[in-house]
């Protein structure tokens, strides 16, 4: 009986199986480019369009701190000199800023500074009361539409009635710019600020900080309940129907769509308990509920997967359950668990709706110093700033996104670090 | 004559409906090696670890009869299990030491039932139980080493010395030299040897050479029966049953 | 041998070649003592060169049998039987070998003997030589049956022989102490003797080796050493 295969037969087949894999590879390769080019587009893209938020615009003034204006003397007190009129100096200094101002062009060059300026040329003298009686040359924060315009997001060849700076003012612009008294300085207020009405006074400093409480309210809350009910659910509890109900409905919660818990913690917490609104303890609360399932998951599977031997060993030395359980078999768990907890986390800083619905969408113009204080959260702040007609919160936005990209990514890097850390081999 | 240690009289075990253990009696001397053979399958590791209530941990499975450890019944449910296991040491057939330091291995069980009074004390009973397992020359210079980074041999008397720094009565033996190499076989036997002196063990292996070496009582099972029981010389020279017999020769498995 | 078959069947083939090897060493046993018998009987001196050649193939068969053993043991590591088996063939090895030579001796003996031998001793001894071939040849039946029985009668058996030699024993120190030209002659039938009497002995041990092979259990000599009872009353004669 000759051999069924031939030995041509067998080369041939070799070769196809050789060239599948291949092929395969090949595929495999594409895809990853394709997905590394897109996400090197999408990463561009934010970039490009938020850069021009770390620059603000400025505008150089000469501002005379003379005492008759300001109705101080040198030997005034800080109290005396809070209340100093640095109105008046402003409205002078304005008014000489450029020469042959009208009453009209006063009005119109007004505009174009900050209503921050005030507070700037104020700040200034209080650090140094010693100019007092002395000119001095300071930068002061440009309005939006000048900073836009200097930033070339806004267009200047078109209809003056489409424009935010009429003619005149753009007369001005261009003398400022010119003479050097017009530029871009490190935007240091995207950083320190909270949101405000004003686009270049605007900040991520208040949803950051809201974004931060809410987190930690979201791990304090999250992760020792998700580890013990895990723990028990794994260990400890019987294994019958219900128990097995209660395994199917967390892998089923891990699927609700996170606005169902915004209307949970509106109707429940705030409704019924009557938590205090727009605070990180709500937020946080609701997103910890959304977080468990997905860090029960996560503990479950690791706490599976370590080996039985090990807990048998511990288990024959006379150890009890809960000896066993937690000091082998939870720290063995522990990197996967942490894996889990990163993600429900990461998952949990970009969850807007919820938020939304539990009312952390207002209008929250300073830093929150506690977990019951209203504030902001970064994700809705993007969406506040999307929302907004003026054109200087879109480079806001893109840079808002990119700081959370930034935060994720950190907290990636965290996420390995610990896993390094705890991770045991067995 | 010896004491009896452990008793065990008609002993089933049952996982789920199936029976793996037919009333087994076999009683086990103090201060003796006494070896279980058998084919795989048979119901060996079973009865072991029905000794330390190990079974338990199975949920499908069943146990009645009677075992008495000390004249004391345990299978019931007033036992504290914990205490009685914290009485009977057990080492596994692939070594499973904790993933933490060798130090930490054997400190454990003092530990967790409060042997130890200070912390002298507790280094003391860690190197006492290096010593009698062989194993301190070995790593005295590396304690705080994690014991999963030791040699196969070297992790089993590690987890022989874990087991008997919590200073059990009985030492149970799973085929802990299966997963090693002739010499650490020949190692941990020499082992066996010596702690008989203090210690009741009970050892099942599937080489019926090693039980003649290291066992002076062996009981042959098969099939969920206990077969023969006789003293070791007895059975691997002229054994009463013709089932032992073939198995011994290699004649069925 | 064995009934039961191991499940390596190499080991098998094993056994039945030591098995073969044994039955082998008996027979050429069996007609070295049949011939050795056969050149007392007529002073053949070149039987007894036949015999004398016959007992190197003995020695060759004797070593290879014994290489193998060696082998088994350390390559089997026998439990129980088979152990047993081993055993009890590494001495029945041995045995054979010297009843062998025992044989051989009488044959040796017989061709520097250039004297005339005295009847009835002779007589008396090519009889106690036919008692000895029955044994060796129910001794290898034994082994054949592997029968723990038929090996004790053989074992048995030994005691006839015993007296037997006792009587040649006493009947040539009458011969000597009659008339002392005897002596020569005499003497020589004595060790003659005392080979049968040897081999008779040695089967009796491959007996015993048979008996505790097939049943586990050693064969005992309880009774008092019969040859010193005979010499006894020799002794104390001053």
């Amino acid at each position: 009986m000759s051999n069924q295969y031939s030995h041509e037969k067998i080369i041939q087949l070799r070769k196809k199986r050789s060239a599948a894999d291949r092929r395969f590879k090949t595929y495999g390769l594409i895809a990853t480019l394709m997905g590394m080019a897109i996400l090197f587009f999408l990463l561009f893209t934010i970039f490009s369009k938020g850069y021009s938020s770390f620059q603000k615009s400025v505008i150089e003034l000469e501002v005379s701190y003379d005492q008759e204006t300001l109705k101080i003397t040198s030997d005034s007190t800080y109290e005396e000199q809070v209340k100093a009129k640095f109105f008046r100096v402003k409205k002078n200094a304005i008014a000489n800023a450029l020469p042959n101002l009208n009453k009209k062009d006063v009005k119109l060059i007004n505009k174009m500074f900050s209503i921050n300026v005030d507070k700037e040329i104020k700040e200034y003298f209080l650090n140094n009361p010693n100019i007092l009686n002395t000119t001095q040359k300071i930068f002061v924060t440009a309005h939006s539409d000048v900073d836009q315009l200097l930033k070339g997001n806004a267009r200047r060849n078109i209809e003056e009635k489409k424009r935010k700076l009429n003619d005149r003012q753009l007369e001005f612009f261009d003398e400022f710019v010119s003479s050097g008294r017009l530029k871009t300085k490190f935007n240091n207020f995207f950083f320190k600020n909270a949101d405000s009405r004003h686009p270049e006074l605007a900040g991520i400093a208040g949803s950051f900080v809201g974004s931060l409480f809410t987190l930690m309210t979201v791990f304090l809350l999250a992760f020792p309940i998700a580890i013990g009910a895990s723990i028990y659910l794994e260990e400890f509890a019987p294994k019958n129907k219900f128990t097995e109900l209660i395994e199917v409905n967390i892998a089923n919660l891990a699927a609700v769509p996170s606005i169902v818990f915004g209307l949970l913690g509106l109707g429940i917490l705030l409704n019924v308990f009557g938590f205090p609104r727009s605070t990180p303890l709500v937020g946080g609360t609701v997103l910890a509920l959304m977080t468990l399932p997905t860090i029960i998951i996560a503990c479950r599977a690791s706490l599976k997967a370590v080996p039985p031997s090990i807990k048998e060993g511990a288990l024959a030395m006379g150890a009890s359950k809960m000896q066993a359980v937690f000091h082998h078999q939870v720290p063995l768990a522990l990197p996967g668990t942490l894996t889990g907890t990163i993600i429900g986390l990461a998952q949990a800083l970009g969850e807007t709706a919820p938020l939304i619905m539990i009312g952390m969408i207002a209008f929250i113009p300073n830093i929150p110093t506690g977990f019951t204080e209203p504030s902001a959260a970064l994700p809705v702040q993007i969406y506040l700033w999307v929302e907004s007609s003026e054109r200087g919160f879109q480079e806001k936005t893109a840079a808002a996104i990119m700081m959370i990209l930034i935060f994720l990514f950190t907290m990636n890097a965290l996420a390995v670090f610990l896993r390094s850390k705890f991770e045991r081999k067995w | 004559m010896k004491n009896i240690k452990i008793s065990s009289k008609n002993v089933n075990v049952h996982y789920g409906s199936k029976q793996a253990l037919h009333s087994v009696s076999l009683d086990i001397n103090e201060n003796e090696v006494t070896s279980l053979i058998g084919p795989s399958g048979c119901g060996k590791s079973t009865f072991l670890r029905c000794i330390n209530r190990m079974n338990d941990l199975i949920d499908i499975c069943k146990v009645d009869g009677s075992i008495t450890v000390d004249n004391e019944e345990i299978i019931s449910d007033e036992v504290d299990v914990v205490s009685l296991r914290s009485k009977i040491g057990m080492v596994f057939q692939k070594p499973n030491p904790f993933p933490k330091s060798i130090f930490d291995n054997v400190a454990y069980g003092p530990t967790i039932h409060g042997i130890a009074e200070s912390k002298t004390d507790l280094e003391e009973i860690v190197h006492s139980s290096l010593k009698r397992a062989g194993l301190l020359k070995e790593v005295k210079d590396r304690l705080h080493e994690p014991g999963t980074g030791l040699s196969g041999g070297q992790q089993q008397r590690l987890c022989i010395a874990r087991a008997i720094a919590v200073n059990p009565d009985i030492i149970l033996m799973d085929e802990p030299c299966s997963a090693l190499d002739p010499i650490a076989t020949a190692i941990i036997e020499e082992l066996i040897d010596e702690l008989k002196a203090n210690y009741t063990i009970v050892i099942v292996t599937h080489s019926m050479q090693q039980a003649a070496r290291v066992s002076q009582r062996t009981g042959f099972f098969h099939l969920g029966e206990l077969i023969e029981t006789d003293d070791t010389q007895k059975i691997f020279t002229n054994p009463d049953n013709e089932k032992t017999q073939g198995y011994i020769t290699g004649r069925f498995g | 041998m064995e009934q039961d078959k191991h499940i390596v069947k190499s080991y098998d083939e094993e056994m039945k070649e030591i098995n073969n090897s044994i039955l082998d060493i008996g027979s050429l046993v069996e007609n070295q003592l049949k011939d050795a018998l056969g050149t007392l009987k007529n002073q053949d001196t070149e039987l007894a060169d036949k015999v004398i050649q016959a007992d190197d193939l003995i020695d060759e068969k004797f070593r290879e049998l014994d290489q193998k053993l060696v082998l088994i043991l350390g390559k089997r590591q026998p439990m129980a039987t088979d152990l047993r088996t081993i055993f009890s063939a590494i001495k029945m090895n041995k045995d054979l070998e010297r009843l062998g030579d025992h044989s051989t001796n009488i044959a040796k003996r017989t061709a520097l003997i250039e004297l005339v031998l005295p009847e009835k001793p002779v007589r008396d001894i090519l009889r106690m030589g036919e008692h000895v071939q029955v044994m060796i040849a129910k001794v290898i039946q034994s082994f054949v049956n592997f029968s723990a029985e038929e090996a004790k009668i053989v074992w048995e058996m030994d005691e006839e022989i015993d007296d037997e030699y006792l009587g040649i024993l006493r009947q040539l120190l009458t011969y000597m102490m009659e008339d002392p030209k005897r002596i020569s002659a005499c003497t020589n039938l004595l060790y003659m003797v005392k080979d049968l009497e040897r081999a008779g002995d040695y089967v009796q041990n491959i007996a015993e080796d048979i008996y505790y092979a097939v049943s586990g259990e050693p064969l005992y000599n309880d009774g008092p050493d019969r040859e010193w009872e005979a010499i006894k009353p020799l002794k104390k004669k001053k």
